[in-house]
């Protein structure tokens, strides 16, 4: 167990002043359930602290008793910096087993161009000011020294906003003196864009997530994790996850991008083995195309047989990466897979793939 | 394997700056780098992924029994950009003769003429939604940086679309005027049509510098035109100002979407920008030698391109002094007096804390850059005198909001008592609007209430936090509020004693 490992997981699907979200409360709580499980982030269920607002809405929803608000964050956090100063004062070796998860999904907006700002619940046009600015909120605890290690995603919208008064935290700056701060900031969506939810039909609503949630999660369980180390690394995760949620959204007119700057490259945790995430695509096989074909990824071989015009499209569940489409039988008459080849990536959900 | 058995795969991408990543066959990265990678791997298959911002092309390849070249025109990437030039993926042929044309053909023209600005409003992403109309400038005004109004923007758009019904001008998705001016700092207002309230800035305010003309290299004395691009956003109808780029042509050429490097040009700006803005090279944003080679060479006939290149230039982890003094001392001739000039400058003795020449810069109204305030607002806490007191430039430091790689500030309040009220700072103890105890009296001369009031929150909200963490020693100094809100120090220290005051 992480005894020195602290978690503020914050989820925020209503809010009085702006439209409602589907996903961000349960992407909250399973990057909770993540950060707590021993194969995770191994966080004692007292350290980690989940926030989502009511279960169900009162009467009286409106600005002021709108839940979570940004001084209950803050009140968690520094609850956590006091535990783990206390900690390091009676042990200073134990500072090397520090470290701070902060995750936020909800409305955001870009107070920086390198900031991610999740709007708390209360927020609205007038009090844009609520919210919680994860690169500030980064930087403070970088220059404060009280946890080694930070870990901070924000699966939010980036919106500039004219007129957006500066973030502030309302903590003087502290100098600590423990030693060189590691730190991944992962933000959904690149500077002044947005971040999205899936819109998957055939999945039910609560297994939905944000885009970036998904590819983090499934990066984090493993998807993102040297196939020799089994280590999911800061630098391994951010490719995943940008890859990921580039490709997941690059049928948009503007893509989402996610951008995760790290202090440095270091150990998020280790997996029992490594699992890329499994796509169903349909392949689609050129008119009058009969025979079997060999899907190949490395060491691995899918077969499939297309008999008939009904065969010519077909589903199938394909980890993600790169495979070659080949004719086997028939053999002859040449490469009948005109489209690079036979060559096709699998990297997203629902991907059509014409041969 | 053996080496033998390993094959060669190298890669030149399209802009230099792109980032390059090759992947196995689980698509995680063997290989990465900026405009071209060389390496060695064995038969498999493999993508080449090539990227610049949210923007990537892959290409997939199989490597058997012979090494793989890729050139760079199969890697070709192109960015969007408000500019309607060659080698973005927004270029529209219209616009692009519109703007030339207008650049040449000033609405408003004076004789001699020694400065002129160009500013066009485009829809660049195709017009799903209404197209973009004089009216979505309505309200939007030119002034001197005393306040006064010069034009009226959206009477010289209409202006500018009825004339162009008697020329051969298509004027689908854009509005534009072009106009001579005397060469100065002026400042655009822009209406915020999102504005939720009375309270809240209904304007936001954007510094346009017209240079004096200056000498080039063949020793003409060459006025400049100042070209404004701005998309806007047909779904939302909003201006995106953040995205707005600034160019500097010279007049008696005007405005050209193309040239031979034009690509490379707007994909060099674009990195440039985006590095400036960000404050820091990364990865993906760091310029090549090319790229930078591109914006040092042509800003002899669009300075813009060096003002930005040395600012980029001043973000290496090792800046070449003699190159930025170079650049530097080419701009001061070539557009002599500019506020962006005159802080890259100082930005430089202050790096290299040089003393020599430093007095004679005095900066009076805000440089265009973000980058570029910032940096002297921030070396005024260091050295004072380089902001001229009492001057646009300290005044609206403290209104600055993020928009992009821009200047821009909020305006100020319309009715500066009402928010004294709203915070009971009248000075009346006792009895303001809303009760509680009053702090202070009347506002400082020259200081706007909005900043006062962002003042007093921060200063609240330190306090609250030191009662919660039970400090009684915090010892709080205007410093700590100058750095916290972005002022410089004569605005900080007045507004401190203000607030400070029982």
């Amino acid at each position: 167990m992480s005894d020195l490992h602290f978690s503020v997981s914050i989820g925020i699907n209503d809010y009085p002043a702006f439209d409602d979200l589907h996903h961000a409360v349960r992407d909250a709580e399973e990057f909770h359930d993540w950060v707590r499980h021993p194969q995770g982030g191994n966080v004692p269920d007292a350290n980690a602290k989940l926030m989502s607002g009511p279960d169900s809405l009162p009467d009286d929803w409106n600005s002021l008793s709108a839940r979570p608000r940004l001084d209950e964050v803050l009140h968690h956090l520094n609850d956590f910096r006091k535990q783990v100063e206390e900690a390091v004062r009676r042990d200073p070796d134990a500072w090397n087993r520090t470290r701070l998860y902060l995750f936020c999904s909800g409305h955001g907006i870009a107070p920086d161009a390198d900031d991610a700002a999740l709007l708390l619940a209360n927020s609205d046009r007038e009090n844009i000011g609520y919210n919680l600015p994860c690169a500030e909120v980064r930087e403070w605890f970088q220059q404060a020294q009280s946890f080694q290690e930070l870990l901070f995603f924000a699966d939010c919208c980036r919106e500039r906003i004219p007129g957006t008064p500066d973030s502030w935290l309302p903590w003087p700056r502290r100098e600590g003196h423990n030693g060189q701060v590691r730190w991944l900031l992962g933000c959904a969506t690149y500077f002044g864009d947005y971040a999205h939810e899936e819109r998957r039909e055939d999945v039910s609503p609560d297994e939905r997530r944000g885009y970036f949630t998904r590819a983090l999660i499934d990066g984090l369980r493993g998807a993102a994790a040297d196939k020799f180390t089994r280590r999911v690394t800061a630098h391994r995760l951010a490719d995943y996850v940008q890859r990921r949620v580039l490709h997941a959204t690059a049928y948009r007119m503007r893509p989402q991008r996610p951008t995760m700057p790290s202090a440095e490259n270091f150990d998020i945790c280790q997996v029992d083995q490594v699992r890329l995430a499994r796509f169903t695509v349909t392949l689609v096989f050129p008119d009058d195309y009969q025979g079997r074909v060999e899907l190949v990824k490395d060491r691995d071989v899918e077969t499939v047989q297309v008999n008939s015009d009904a065969d010519r499209e077909q589903s199938i569940t394909l980890e993600e990466g790169i495979y070659q489409a080949l004719s086997v039988d028939p053999s002859e008459g040449g490469d009948p897979f005109k489209r690079d080849g036979g060559k096709f990536l699998v990297v997203k959900e629902g991907q059509r793939v014409e041969l | 394997m053996s080496n033998s058995e390993l094959r060669q795969i190298t890669a030149t991408a399209f802009p230099s700056s792109a980032e390059l990543v090759l992947r196995d066959q689980s698509l995680a990265p063997i290989e990465r780098g900026i405009g071209r990678i060389k390496t060695s791997v064995p038969a498999g298959l493999y993508v080449l992924q090539t990227q610049i911002g949210a923007r990537s092309v892959e290409k997939l390849l199989r490597v058997a029994d012979a090494d793989i070249n890729i050139k760079r025109d199969e890697l070709r990437l192109e960015i969007p950009s408000p500019t309607p030039t060659h080698g973005t993926s927004t270029l529209n042929e219209t616009h692009e003769e519109a703007a030339q044309y207008l650049s040449q053909n000033p609405w408003r023209s004076v004789d001699p003429c020694l400065g002129r600005l160009l500013l066009m409003v485009r829809d660049i992403r195709g017009v799903k939604g209404r197209a973009v109309r004089p009216e979505d400038v309505d309200g939007v005004t030119l002034t001197d940086f005393n306040g006064d109004t010069i034009l009226d923007v959206a009477q010289a758009v209409r202006q500018v679309r009825e004339d162009s019904q008697q020329q051969p001008l298509e004027t689908k998705g854009w509005i534009a005027f072009s106009a001579d001016l005397e060469p100065g700092t002026f400042v655009v207002r822009w209406p915020q049509p999102d504005s939720p309230s009375e309270s809240t800035p209904r304007f936001i305010e954007q510094p346009i510098v017209i240079p004096s003309p200056g000498s080039t290299a063949m020793g003409d004395e060459t006025p400049w035109t100042v070209c404004i691009f701005i998309h806007r956003d047909p779904a939302t109808k909003r201006l995106l100002h953040e995205s707005t780029r600034v160019h500097l042509t010279p007049l008696p050429t005007g405005f050209h979407g193309w040239n031979d490097e034009s690509i490379q040009i707007n994909l060099a700006l674009e990195s440039a920008l985006t590095a400036v803005e960000r404050g820091e090279p990364t990865a993906v944003v760091d310029l090549s030698r090319d790229d930078m080679q591109v914006l040092l060479r042509d800003k002899f006939s669009n300075p813009m391109l060096g003002i930005v290149g040395a600012h980029a230039l001043l973000l290496r982890p090792q800046v070449n002094w003699s190159t930025f003094e170079t650049v530097v001392n080419n701009l001061r001739r070539l557009v002599p007096g500019h506020p962006d000039v005159e802080a890259l400058r100082a930005i430089g003795y202050s790096r290299r804390s040089a003393d020599a020449g430093r007095s004679d810069i005095v900066i009076e109204t805000p440089p265009m850059l973000a980058a570029s305030y910032r940096s002297i607002v921030d070396q005024e806490w260091a050295e004072r005198g380089l902001i001229r007191p009492g001057s646009l430039a300290e005044k609206v430091a403290g209104r600055l909001i993020n928009c992009g790689p821009w200047t821009m500030w909020t305006a100020a309040s319309a009715s500066p008592v009402d928010d004294l009220i709203e915070l009971n700072l009248t000075g009346s103890r006792g009895h303001s609007a809303r009760g509680g105890t009053a702090r202070g009296g009347e506002p400082p001369v020259g200081i706007d209430a909005a900043v006062i009031a962002r003042a007093s929150r921060w200063l609240e909200g330190v306090r609250r936090w030191a009662e919660s963490e039970g400090s009684d020693d915090l010892e709080l100094r205007p410093e700590h509020l100058g750095h916290a809100l972005g002022l410089p120090p004569v605005t900080a220290e007045r507004v401190f004693d203000l607030l400070s005051q029982p």
